[in-house]
Parts: C-alpha cells; sequence; structure tokens
C-alpha cells in the first residue's frame, strides 16, 4: 500500500511529459498597516476555523522540452467551504466558474436553477473554478493561480 | 459588480451569520483540496492529466458562547420570597463540545441584593421545579446545543417596593488557556475532536443580566387556618381509635395582612363520627349548638361558626369534639 501511495506521488512528475502542478495551503489574514490601510497576509495554515480563509496557490511548470498549450486547471470548492467572491485570479488565464462542475462561464454569466427558477449565480453557488492559460507554456515555465474560501 | 457582491452578500447571510452566532464545520473536520490540469501533451498529441493536492487542513474548535436572559423585563417578586429563579439561556456557539464555567453574581449599582443566589440546570420542562439540577461542575454542551439555566435568589423581607436586584450569569469556556486570552488566540494542545487545537471566539465568554424588582406590598387581607387532631380519648381510657372514642379537633385561625369582615368558619363531621353535642368552645369559651344564641351553629353534621370581624394577626383556636360511631 505505501508502495502504491508512492508511485502515485510520483506519477505527475515523471511519468508525463508536459505540465505537473503543486498546490498549497495558507491561511489569510487581513491586517491593518500602518498607513491605514489593510493588507492581506498569506500565512501557515494552521488553527483554521469556521469563518476563517483558507488561500489555495496553485503552480503550474512546464517539465517538458516543448511548449505546451490548452493549459487547464480545475479546482474543486473544498467542502465545509464556500468560495469567496472575485478572490481567483491568474496572471494570463481567462477564469470561469461552474455551479455543477460540468458547465462553465464567467460569473455574471452564472446562472443556478432553484426550485424551479432561474437566478444569478452567488460566490456561494460556486463548485469549480478553471483556469484556462491563454498562451502555450514555454519549457520551463511557470506561473501559479489561487482562489481563497471561507470555511462554513 | 456592485449587484453580484450584494447577491453574494445576502446570499451568504446564513454563513456571515455563522462565523458569529450559530455553530461552523465541525472540530476536526478535513478539508482536502486537488486542482487538476489538462493540456494538449506535444510527445503524445492526446491530452495529458496531472493533479496536484494540497496538505490537509483539520478544522481547529472555534470556542464560543452565548448567554442570553429571557426574563426581559425582570421577575416581579415580593418582600420574603424565597428561591425566585430568573431564566437564562446558555448556547454553545462553537464547532466542538465545549465546558463552560457558570457563575451568577449580584450586580453593583443597583437597590438591592438578592440573597443566597444558587444556579440550576433546567430539566426540561423549562420551569423551575424541584427537580432542577444544582449546577456544582461546569456545563458541558455539544455544538449549537443549548441548556436552560436557572439563577435563583431570595428576596430579603426588608426589601422595598420598586427595589431591583441586578443578577448577572456569566458562561466561559472551562478550556485552561482561554480565560484571558484574545479571540484568535490558538490554544495548542487542546480542541474537541482535533488536532489542530483550540481557538479562542470573539465569545470565549459571555454574559447577560436579568433582574428580580420588588413590586406594589400585598396588602390583601387573608385568613390562615389549619385543624389538627389535638387529642383522643377511647372508652378504656387510652387512645385508640376506636367506636366510641372521642376526638378534639383544634381549628386556629388568623387573620393576616389586615382585618377580615364577616368570616365565618365552616365544618363538616365525617360520616363516621357523631358532634359531642354542645362541645364547640371558641377560645376556651363554651358555646352551644342552638342557632341565633351564640357563634356557634350546628345543623346535622355541619358546623358554622360566625366569628364576624377579626383584627390584623388576630388568632382564634375553635375546638370541637366528635365521638366515632
Amino acid at each position: 500500500m505505501r508502495l502504491l501511495t508512492t508511485l502515485i506521488l510520483l506519477l505527475p512528475f515523471s511519468a508525463f511529459a508536459g505540465v505537473s502542478l503543486e498546490s498549497e495551503a495558507y491561511k489569510v489574514v487581513v491586517t491593518p498597516q500602518e498607513d491605514g490601510s489593510m493588507a492581506e497576509e498569506w500565512m501557515a495554515a494552521d488553527k483554521i476555523a469556521p469563518g476563517d480563509k483558507i488561500g489555495y496557490r496553485i503552480t503550474y511548470v512546464n517539465t517538458g522540452e516543448e511548449p505546451v498549450s490548452g493549459v487547464t486547471i480545475n479546482n474543486p470548492v473544498p467542502d465545509s467551504t464556500v468560495y469567496i467572491a472575485n478572490s481567483a485570479n491568474g496572471t494570463n488565464s481567462a477564469i470561469t466558474y461552474s455551479v455543477d462542475g460540468s458547465q462553465f462561464a464567467t460569473m455574471s454569466e452564472l446562472k443556478v436553477l432553484e426550485d424551479g427558477e432561474v437566478r444569478p449565480a452567488t460566490a456561494k453557488d460556486v463548485k469549480t473554478i478553471r483556469w484556462i492559460l491563454e498562451a502555450p507554456l514555454a519549457p520551463e515555465a511557470t506561473g501559479n493561480v489561487e482562489f481563497q474560501v471561507r470555511v462554513k | 459588480m456592485k449587484t453580484i457582491t450584494k447577491t453574494a452578500l445576502l446570499a451568504a447571510g446564513l454563513v456571515a451569520s455563522s462565523a458569529s452566532w450559530a455553530v461552523g464545520t465541525d472540530a476536526g473536520a478535513i478539508i482536502s483540496n486537488t486542482a487538476t490540469a489538462t493540456f494538449d501533451d506535444p510527445t503524445t498529441g492526446n491530452t495529458g492529466r496531472t493533479s496536484a493536492t494540497a496538505p490537509d487542513i483539520t478544522v481547529a474548535e472555534l470556542i464560543n458562547v452565548n448567554v442570553t436572559a429571557e426574563d426581559s423585563t425582570g421577575l416581579e417578586t415580593q418582600p420574603g420570597d424565597n428561591n425566585q429563579a430568573l431564566e437564562f439561556t446558555v448556547t454553545n456557539t462553537g464547532n466542538g463540545t465545549e465546558a463552560f464555567t457558570l457563575d451568577a453574581t449580584n450586580l453593583v449599582g443597583d437597590t438591592l441584593d438578592a440573597d443566597n443566589i444558587a444556579i440550576y440546570l433546567d430539566d426540561g420542562d423549562g420551569v423551575f421545579t424541584s427537580s432542577d439540577t444544582l449546577v456544582t461542575t461546569d456545563l458541558v454542551l455539544d455544538a449549537d446545543e443549548s441548556a436552560t439555566i436557572f439563577v435563583v435568589g431570595d428576596i430579603p423581607a426588608a426589601a422595598l417596593t420598586g427595589e431591583q436586584a441586578d443578577v448577572e450569569l456569566t458562561a466561559t469556556s472551562a478550556t485552561p488557556g482561554v480565560a484571558g486570552s484574545a479571540p484568535g488566540t490558538l490554544i495548542s494542545g487542546q480542541g474537541t475532536n482535533t488536532p489542530s487545537g483550540a481557538v479562542v471566539g470573539t465569545n470565549s465568554s459571555d454574559s447577560d443580566t436579568s433582574f428580580f424588582v420588588v413590586g406594589e406590598i400585598s396588602t390583601d387581607a387573608t385568613v390562615d387556618i389549619t385543624k389538627v387532631i389535638e387529642g383522643r380519648v377511647d372508652p378504656f381510657g387510652g387512645t385508640t381509635d376506636v367506636p366510641g372514642t372521642v376526638v378534639t379537633y383544634l381549628i386556629t385561625v388568623t387573620a393576616v395582612n389586615g382585618s377580615v369582615d364577616n368570616l365565618v368558619v365552616a365544618d363538616t363531621i365525617p360520616l363516621a363520627m357523631t358532634l359531642v353535642a354542645d362541645s364547640v368552645t371558641i377560645d376556651g369559651a363554651a358555646k352551644t349548638d342552638v342557632a341565633g344564641d351564640d357563634e356557634v351553629d350546628v345543623s346535622g353534621a355541619d358546623v358554622a361558626v360566625t366569628l364576624g370581624t377579626v383584627a390584623q394577626d388576630t388568632t382564634i383556636e375553635i375546638r370541637l369534639q366528635a365521638e366515632i360511631n
């Protein structure tokens, strides 16, 4: 069993040419600054309790020797959390959302069917976030995308 | 954009309130996150796929409690009333099972203090009764669980109308290290059902105040009446209850809170007994059974004693004898 687990962990980095991912979790804390503004800090993900914000940062890298096109990253919103509006970002990527995990749209186009009626989706409805890189990823090129959730 | 934000806030109302009131994700719940990437694999021409999972997060215990006084207008009492109960609700608004220390105190700055303040846990009927439990240990509540608590006190006999005794009930997390710690402080090694520790919430201690108020002191005159068997004599000079035994009853009548008028004491001799003729006495004075000649009027088994006006705190003793048939 341990051998199997190790193999699975190694697979993304060794078996496929192209892109590999890494995902990290942080506790997001908003702290007031000396000049009165508020700054968002991403800290170690300890003492996470209901109401706290978690930031996820997914780093991608082209581990191959050729440019890779069509890079698409999907990340379902974890159980017990809700997506925080406007928190998803990623340079040179188009961000869309889904309330069912299959159909994606921008937030303003996203709709929810509820009790037989269609209404605009809210952040709370978001089940999956998708980033599509707008340009092919050059060899050794890296970047990241991120989003935040709040623990229910 | 503005509209979306607003809608999001509205829809998130439940979530927003969960941070401050109702319980959120259970302590110990594991939050797991996996990202998956697909891409056009340049070497095979197929779609490549890879994924990465962030380190799991185990939700810490968030310690919060709410105390609410249920008697918003206080409880009206009378001087000398004992075991007066103020109702409070204590709710574990955190996300894990937690023990809370309860403390009830008379507040300063008011006009009265209640005596013998004690804390009781309701038995479930919402009314303070003798079957409620005196709280001597910490109150353990599951997440989102509520308990009805009575703070019970005695009102001093010398209290005056309008005087008010403010009483505060405080519930404080009993987890070591919580008291005195700022909200957000992590107490490592604590926390129910989670290795992530306990986080001091914004309300790890909460209190609310209710009060006893002395109402208009009752001045309605009433009559206290008691009836006891004072003695018995059987036909053999003993005290057994056999046919022929004569039983002496003592009826004591007292006017309280003022004098009373037209006071009539009525007594009916039991079926198996017969009134001894002309045996009724008032404060030791013999009376006849005949109607109209004095205060006592006997008709069959019914004895009526007309006392008329009785002054406040005056006690009258009526004795009568009946024989067992």
